[in-house]
């Protein structure tokens, strides 16, 4: 029976969702449950999605880049830049060399003496292993960073060097394969191969730089974050089809946009990031889960094992090692010189996506009977990503508790989620009657320290909302306070602006937020409606406030 | 509600909530029967979804406390979730309405009915305030009862709201 590409999507989202709801009970980073879900039912286990399905569904896997590298180009502050900029690329340029130059020679070594393949192959599978091991997933690593709220100067070099060092790897790999291939013919110019990596790596930044600008000129007409998002979404999806039509770099140039956004628009784009992260949830998931698909654990010759147990160990040893010499000849502080090498495992999306430009690139040279040197790259690096993918977020997971990192990025909404509506309610708020004159209730209003009114009919049932909204209108005309009654002049209550007293704070917050009011009350569950107490938002944000202060000193 | 709040603060137009089949014109009446044919006049205004909810409406709203504002004037109001949108009906009662109680013992001769939609806060208050405001005028008043039909009331009422600006 077959049921189609959207069975397979949403089959892929609640399983993967699943699969990470399960990892993150047993203190696994859920990254690596979305990628053991798709290896269930992917190549290597069920096989209940093939591998033409995937394919397609490759749009859906290039706009998962696209926002991917929007939203960790979103956290890089140009601020980071200037005050770390040095101990960054020192040690960019260290993790990224050493993990190149330690799994080339590891990879080229076992191609060459046991694989017994010639030099140009051994040469090629070195380049291109060596400079796919430069990179470092920043979606798995940021999905970390973000799962586990660790907020510091390691997190911050963290951030910066996993988006850094995909560019860093990408121009090894351009500037390798290029020279593999005119090892491999000999007929092509050089020129002309740098001339594509420049375009693909030039054109991706200034592609960036201009969706970045236009939007950021946007956003000072439109605030509504919602709108703004889904706008994003738009340009996102643009960019991704334009660089992917050009041949230009789709993460690099999304994640410019994302950067140049988060620099040009700081404060007005920080609320339609912190939406676009919370709804691009199912986009991460699904991309991972299909990463775990495609992999394609059978079909390997021994010596293929080899390189890769090669290229996890070099690759780490180098990362790690790299990582801590670039600190020390930066002089960086010790958190980032002994924790931030055990954060570089990770790889994926730039890896795979090498890979399979790899594959392509390198399809004509035939290594076995079945296989080109391109396809063997391709299984030999899902089967690395998935090592690593499972090694490498536990490990930033441990070098941010090592180096106290987190849990300190606290919300609005985790301080309230430990609330009780108790806590943030008032219990006995002066409540006014239908009936009274407004002359009346604002004198009372004035006296009143809450800027919120419940009224009351003469039954004493619930019925109306006072406050200073209620007689804007007429408080010029002080004739019409005389004649005017507290019934003319409230808000008539709302089923959005109540909600029943056996909800939590968490509840109470949810429903200003949804009703864009201020206030919300609460009444007891009995019909009709008895006012149980009031909560305003200011006295939420006054509580939050201290217990942020409280907690901080 | 919010939203309507950020609309200009100038009162709508006359036309959109009052029209000359809902001007009516007596030489005496009741309390009583003034509101009752002031909701009967708007059974076909379009805005007015339940004729009886709005004088239900309007009567319990005058149980409350009296709408004679003083000065001879009268402002039943009211706002619906039935009504679906600013809509007024106006008498003239001209040897006045002796059991409508005022603030100031002055027999009501004008009166105003204005109905809302439940959500039209700011621009039923808009409404109200302003009908006070420009109704002070002694003079004003004094024209409005002497005018013969309900054309020429709308024509004055609606140069009045013109000349003399917002509030």
């Amino acid at each position: 029976m077959h049921f189609g590409l959207l069975f397979i999507l949403g089959f892929c989202i609640f399983g993967g969702m699943f699969g990470g709801y399960i990892f993150q009970r047993i203190k696994i980073p859920q990254v690596v449950g979305y990628i053991a879900v798709g290896l269930l039912i992917g190549q290597s286990g069920f096989q209940l999605v093939t591998a033409e399905e995937i394919q397609k569904l490759e749009s859906i896997n290039l706009f998962a880049l696209g926002i991917i590298g929007f939203l960790v180009g979103g956290e890089l502050e140009l601020e980071n830049f200037r005050k770390y900029g040095k101990q960054f690329s020192s040690i960019l340029i260290s993790e990224g060399i050493s993990a190149f130059l330690l799994v080339g020679a590891s990879t080229f070594a076992v191609v060459w003496f046991v694989a017994g393949l010639p030099l140009s192959a051994a040469l090629a599978s070195a380049i291109v292993f060596g400079a796919i091991a430069s990179a470092t997933d920043p979606a798995s690593t940021i999905n970390v960073l973000w799962e586990y709220k660790a907020a510091g100067v390691l997190t911050m070099s963290l951030t910066a060097i996993v988006a850094l060092d995909d560019a860093l790897a990408m121009t090894v790999y351009g500037f390798g394969t290029s020279a593999v291939e005119m090892i491999t013919h000999s007929d092509q110019a050089l020129w002309p191969q740098i001339q594509s990596v420049l375009i693909e790596l030039g054109g991706a930044v200034g592609t960036g730089i201009v969706f970045a600008l236009i939007l950021a000129a946007l956003l000072k007409m439109m605030h509504e974050v919602e709108k703004i998002a889904v706008m994003t979404i738009g340009l996102v999806f643009l960019i991704v089809a334009l660089s992917n039509a050009a041949g230009m770099d789709i993460i690099l140039a999304s994640m410019l946009f994302g950067f140049g956004l988060r620099n040009l628009a700081p404060y007005r784009s920080e609320g339609m990031f912190s939406f676009l992260k919370n709804i691009s949830v199912v986009i991460y998931v699904l991309f991972f889960v299909f990463v775990g698909a495609r992999i394609e654990l059978s079909a390997m010759p021994l010596w293929l094992w080899m390189v890769v147990l090669g290229y996890v160990v070099f690759r780490t040893i180098g990362k790690w090692g790299g990582a801590m010499l670039g600190a020390k000849i930066s002089g960086s502080e010790e958190n980032i010189r002994k924790y931030l090498g055990m954060g570089l495992f990770s790889q994926g999306g730039v890896a795979i996506g090498l890979s399979i430009m790899a594959g392509h690139h390198l399809s004509h040279i035939q290594v076995t009977e079945s296989a080109s040197l391109g396809e063997l790259i391709i299984s030999g690096i899902t089967a690395t990503t998935l090592i690593v993918q499972v090694l490498g977020p536990p490990f930033v997971k441990l070098a941010i508790t090592k180096a106290g990192e987190q849990n300190r990025k606290i919300t609005e909404e985790d301080v309230i989620a430990g609330m009780s509506l108790d806590d943030i309610m008032i219990t006995d708020p002066v409540t006014l009657t239908e009936e009274m004159p407004l002359g009346t209730a604002i004198e009372w209003f004035g006296r009143n320290p809450s800027d919120v009114l419940p009224v009351v009919d003469s039954d004493g049932r619930l019925t109306g909302i006072f406050t200073l909204d209620s007689f804007k209108q007429v408080i010029s005309n002080e004739e019409t306070w005389k004649w005017l009654l507290v019934s003319d002049t409230m808000f008539s209550l709302r089923d959005s602006m109540m909600i029943e007293n056996d909800l939590t704070a968490a509840d109470a917050y949810a429903a200003m937020k949804s009703t864009h009011l201020d206030y919300v009350v609460v009444v007891g569950k009995d019909e009709p409606a008895r006012l149980h107490g009031l909560v305003e938002m200011k006295r939420i944000k006054t509580a939050v406030n201290e217990w942020m202060l409280s907690s901080s000193a | 509600m919010e939203i309507q709040e950020k609309k200009a603060p100038v009162a709508p137009d006359l036309h959109e909530y009052l029209n000359n089949n809902r001007i009516i014109i007596r030489n005496t009446a009741r309390k009583e029967d003034v509101l009752n044919d002031l909701v009967e006049s708007m059974r076909d205004a379009n805005t007015v979804m339940d004729i009886d909810a709005l004088r239900a409406g309007i009567f319990k709203r005058e149980k409350l406390m009296s709408t004679g504002i003083g000065l001879g004037i009268a402002i039943p109001h009211v706002r619906l979730d039935s009504v679906s949108g600013l809509t007024m009906s106006v008498m003239v009662v001209r040897n006045g309405i002796p059991d409508y109680l005022s603030l100031d013992d002055i027999p009501v001769r004008l009166v105003f009915l204005l109905a809302a939609h439940s959500d039209q806060h700011a621009e039923y208050l808009r409404v109200l305030s302003r009908l006070s405001a420009i109704l002070k005028d002694e003079d004003f008043r004094e024209h409005l009862i002497s005018l013969p039909d309900a054309r020429s009331l709308f024509k004055n009422l609606e140069d009045s709201v013109i000349d003399r600006g917002p509030e």
